[in-house]
């Protein structure tokens, strides 16, 4: 019995290795803003959304699909998901109460010990197929009918009797009845507990025409007593082993159920916080890595959504094709927003959830990594540039063809001829080698020349700037300028105190 | 070796060609020499019995004996070999167990069954090893006479009746079955019950619930006393119930008495050596190093060591997973002497270690590290380290090494090894570059082959016979400490040039890892 509610072939572990970079892509994007809204105060919810959107820039357009049809499913019956959640929480807490985490030293304890706890999991077992059984018809994902379908097949009328049975019979104590066979030194070997169902009447009857069969230890032989608890915890030993390692087993389940649900529980609670500030969403149309396809309709930063209290401005593009995206112009206009907005989009995308647009329809990508210029390091000119550089090869070093890379002001820790030279063959060489770059720049050298020689697949987009110097916070197409991009700084903050005095002069 | 060769002779020992050649020849190295190559650390990490570090502490002077024992163990470089050795002692030493055990009275049939039991054992040893060794390609001389020397044994009368009986009494106690239903302290022994195992119940009820393969049972975890009062009454009632099998027994134990012969005994002594030093440097061919058999030569061909490398300093890396960087160590003609400078930390005296441990260890006749290693024979290892703290002042020490160096010259003839580890550190360099001359002059006059770590630049130069190298220091990665030693011309600015190399090389990096 598996449970697969995230995956359509395995478990989601979140203890896994995060990918290289996790801990940048986290802060770059701000996804705190984000899981805060989806935890819901719960820290399990917070962390395996958090490993789920940190993994999710590896995740195969099937895997998405799988994933969209099983949050459709949540978001038509919640009360079934936080009611199993419950449950399988409740199964967590009783095996912990019931049972401190270390098995009796002796097999014939660990047996009778495993035997309990077992017990104690199949009345969670029985519950959990009694909500399974009535949860509303209209569940029809995968993931669902995975579910369910193993609820049937695995938790059956015949199961749970003659499990209870077994259980029952091991629970009893009492005498043993046990086979061996004899080994080197005439020692007895193959130690084996045998069921009790077989009655008496053979055995009688070979043991009375066999003669006396039968001995008993002296009341004081307190080596003959140990001797005989050896051979019973030598053929105790493999059944125990085995119960305990499938009650383990069903901790697991619970515990996978668990998390897995816990990550549409964040799904769920991040919903509700959305429809309330009225963001737009939408579940996308996730493309094969390598098909370039990105276009969308109303794109908001999910972060800047959450936290800012007015309404969000979104964006129209239509990026299908392009492998290089070059953000150049105005400061103050929304581009570094913008590009949170794409690696959000992306990575919200790509873990199965909807995303905050109107409509979507993107590429899936094969990592995604962010370079962002850290603001602390400023002092040291050289060591910047040193710093962004080694972390840049660290990038290099995860990066894989179809992957994603969004550069963020990278190497404007030298002048612009130089910064622009390094951004040159860095970025040429990652799109030859197929990595999708999209980079918000101040080098103009760069994007000028990225425009030039970038051809139809290179995107040259600049904030919106209305006759009159009025920013949007709208990315649009547009060649990049060379002087525009403090013009509109200069004209809101400087012009008047400058030419104001130059004309009274 | 020819098979021819290996037919005329009888077969006396894996370790010597000749019983007489023992240990006559063998070389004893003084036992601070052994800790300042690190020789102490390889014996402590290979040899599992006395008898192998007996091998191990004795290397040999006839270059004749080292190819004995070379073939040998190129032979047992095979796996297939080696595992049919491996399960051969097992089942030898298992044997001599069950024989010493023997004695213990008072358990019904318990001398009996302890015969049966070792014969079984060294019936299957002594099959085995002589099928496995017919089957592999021998090209030694020392396994190919064992080989004919255990095919006879086998196919002797007393061997052939050994296995027959031994066979026959087992399988007739093997195939007891029987049930034991305890009660509190009362014992009822019957036939094997018709009633399910309850692990079978268990496995089918439960196993839905496993996300892994259920663990392995581990039978031997509470294996009950095998000889206790409770297993004599079962076995009483046992034979009782089935007098045929134990009848048997008895029987096979009354015919046969000293099962394992003398000689099967001590070979499998003799394996130690080889088994212990394979094992030994396995886990280091699988991280990739290379090992190889030296050839010794004459003196004036001169000695050649291709990615050699200091092989306790690599048992202890490897097992960490720490990488090593190999070095290549060559005289060539007359040249005598390689006088090491250059940055601590980078490898001197390991490369001052692999070249006494590549004697050493050539000289017990296995393989050594390196990819090809040429090297002569020698009649002594002499090595000069600094002795710990040894408290005393300056002057003290300088006397204390001075008559430690005396000691060392005295006994120097032209066929030893002098490995020289920072002589003179305690003195100021002009101190240090004097007595280095006097010392360089003596050992050149010797005509030996020596190794001179040492911080005075000037000494590598000294003459004709002084080779200079020159330890690198890698500025990409100081954790690194085993780095190349290089020949070349001792130069004070080369840790300089190393370290400038890290800057200047930021983008040129990032677009050769982008190359596909």
């Amino acid at each position: 019995m598996k449970v697969r509610l995230m995956l359509p072939d395995e478990a989601f572990d979140v203890r896994q290795a995060l990918p290289a970079g996790a801990d940048a892509l986290s802060s770059d994007l701000d996804l705190d803003a984000v899981l805060e809204a989806m935890s819901g105060g719960d820290a399990l919810v917070r962390e395996t959304s958090r490993v789920a959107l940190l993994t999710a820039p590896r995740n195969a357009p099937e895997a998405v699909g799988f994933r969209q049809a099983m949050l459709r499913d949540a978001l038509r019956s919640p009360a079934t998901v936080r009611r199993l959640y419950g449950l399988a929480g409740e199964a967590d807490a009783r095996r912990r109460k019931q049972w401190l985490g270390v098995f009796s030293r002796s097999p014939t304890g660990m047996l009778a010990e495993a035997a309990a706890l077992m017990h104690m999991y199949l009345d969670m077992l029985a519950r959990l197929r009694s909500i399974v059984t009535d949860a509303p018809a209209e569940l029809t994902s995968a993931a669902w009918r995975g579910l369910a379908e193993s609820v049937r097949v695995e938790l059956d009328d015949g199961f749970f009797e003659a499990a209870r049975r077994t259980l029952g019979e091991v629970r009893r104590g009492g005498g043993v009845h046990l086979s061996a066979g004899l080994g080197e030194g005439n020692a007895g070997r193959d130690y084996a507990l045998r069921r009790a169902s077989s009655r008496r009447p053979g055995w009688l009857a070979w043991a009375l025409r066999r003669g006396p069969a039968t001995f008993r230890l002296a009341p004081l032989d307190d080596d003959g007593a140990r001797v005989l608890a050896d051979m019973r915890n030598a053929a105790a030993a493999p059944p125990a082993a085995l119960l305990a390692h499938a009650a383990e087993g069903v901790r697991e389940i619970f515990g996978g159920l668990r998390t897995e649900l816990a990550f549409y529980l964040g799904c769920l609670n991040l919903h509700e916080r959305l429809m309330a500030r009225a963001v737009p969403m939408t579940f996308p149309t996730v493309h094969e890595a390598g098909s370039r396809t990105l276009r969308f309709r109303g794109l908001v930063d999910a972060g800047l959504a959450l936290r800012s209290p007015g309404r969000v401005v979104g964006n129209d593009l239509d990026l299908d094709g392009k492998r290089l995206i070059v953000i150049s112009g105005a400061n103050q206009g929304g581009k570094t927003v913008f590009l949170r907005s794409l690696g959000l989009a992306q990575v919200l995308a790509q873990a199965g959830l909807f995303v905050t647009a109107e409509a979507y329809e993107g590429a899936a990508c094969n990592g995604l990594h962010t370079h962002f210029s850290r603001e602390e390091d400023a002092g040291l000119v050289s060591g910047k540039l040193d710093e962004e550089l080694a972390r840049l090869s660290g990038i290099v070093d995860a990066l894989e063809a179809n992957g994603t890379l969004l550069l963020n002001e990278s190497f404007a820790a030298t002048n612009e001829g130089e910064g622009s030279e390094v951004a040159r063959q860095v970025v040429s060489a990652l799109v030859q080698r197929g990595v999708r770059v999209a980079f918000v720049t101040h080098l103009v050298a760069f994007a000028e020349q990225a425009h030039r020689a970038g051809g139809p697949a290179t995107a040259s987009l600049c904030p919106e700037l209305l006759p009159g110097g009025t920013r949007t916070f709208r990315m649009v197409p547009a060649r990049p300028g060379g002087s525009g991009h403090v013009e509109g700084l200069y004209r809101d903050i400087l012009a008047e105190a400058v030419e104001g005095s130059a004309g009274s002069g | 070796m020819p098979d021819g060769t290996a037919r005329a002779e009888t077969f006396q020992s894996l370790l010597y060609p000749r019983t007489a050649a023992a240990s006559a020849h063998a070389l004893t190295p003084a036992g601070a020499s052994l800790h300042d190559l690190g020789l102490d650390a390889i014996l402590d990490a290979a040899a599992s019995s006395s008898a192998a570090r007996a091998v191990l502490s004795a290397p040999l002077r006839d270059p004749a004996a080292i190819r004995y024992r070379q073939e040998v163990m190129r032979d047992l470089e095979s796996a297939e070999l080696r595992d049919a050795v491996t399960s051969f002692r097992a089942d030898l030493r298992a044997a001599a167990v069950r024989l010493d055990e023997e004695a213990d009275a008072g358990f019904p049939y318990a001398r009996e069954r302890a015969v049966l039991d070792a014969a079984v054992r060294y019936v299957r040893a002594v099959a085995g090893l002589s099928e496995a060794l017919q089957a592999a390609r021998l090209t030694s001389r020392g396994l190919a006479r064992l080989r004919d020397r255990l095919m006879s044994i086998v196919a002797g009368a007393d061997f052939t009746s050994l296995a027959r009986d031994s066979k026959r009494a087992w399988d007739g106690l093997s195939a007891l079955h029987y049930s034991l239903r305890i009660e509190g302290r009362s014992v009822t022994v019957g036939p094997t019950p018709a009633s399910h195992e309850l692990h079978d119940d268990l496995s089918r009820q439960f196993g839905r619930f496993m996300q892994d393969p259920p663990p392995e049972p581990q039978p031997r975890a509470y294996l009950p006393a095998g000889r206790s009062a409770v297993q004599a009454q079962i076995l009483r009632r046992l034979a009782a119930l089935h007098p045929e099998p134990f009848e048997a027994l008895r029987d096979f134990a009354g015919h046969h008495h000293d099962v394992i012969d003398p000689l099967v005994a001590r070979v499998d002594g003799e394996l130690d050596f080889y088994l212990d030093y394979l094992r030994t440097i396995a886990p280091l061919r699988a991280a990739g190093l290379p090992f190889c058999y030296p050839t010794v030569g004459p003196r004036e061909a001169g000695c050649l060591c291709l990615d050699t490398f200091d092989l306790a300093l690599a048992l202890r890396l490897v097992a960490g997973g720490s990488p090593i960087v190999p070095n290549d160590i060559e005289l060539r003609g007359g040249e005598r002497m390689l006088v090491v400078t250059g940055p601590n930390q980078g490898g001197k005296t390991t490369l001052a270690r692999t070249f006494g441990q590549l004697h050493y260890l050539a000289a017990l006749g296995c393989p050594v590290p390196g990819r090809e290693v040429r090297l002569a024979p020698f009649d002594g290892l002499l090595t000069h380290f600094q002795r710990g703290e040894r408290a005393g002042d300056l002057r003290g020490r300088l006397v204390d090494e001075l008559t430690r160096l005396r000691e060392l010259l005295e006994a120097a003839t032209p066929d030893s090894i002098v490995v020289l580890n920072e002589p003179f550190a305690s003195t100021t360099l002009a101190d240090a570059r004097f007595l280095g001359r006097k010392l360089l002059a003596r050992l050149s006059q010797l005509d030996l082959r020596a190794v001179i770590v040492t911080f005075v630049d000037g000494l590598s130069t000294f003459d004709a016979k002084t080779v200079s190298m020159v330890s690198m220091v890698d500025a990409e990665d100081p954790a690194i400490r085993t780095l190349k030693v290089l020949r070349r011309p001792a130069d004070g600015a080369a840790h300089a040039l190393a370290i400038a190399r890290k800057h200047g090389v930021t983008l040129e990096q990032i677009l050769e890892r982008l190359s596909p």
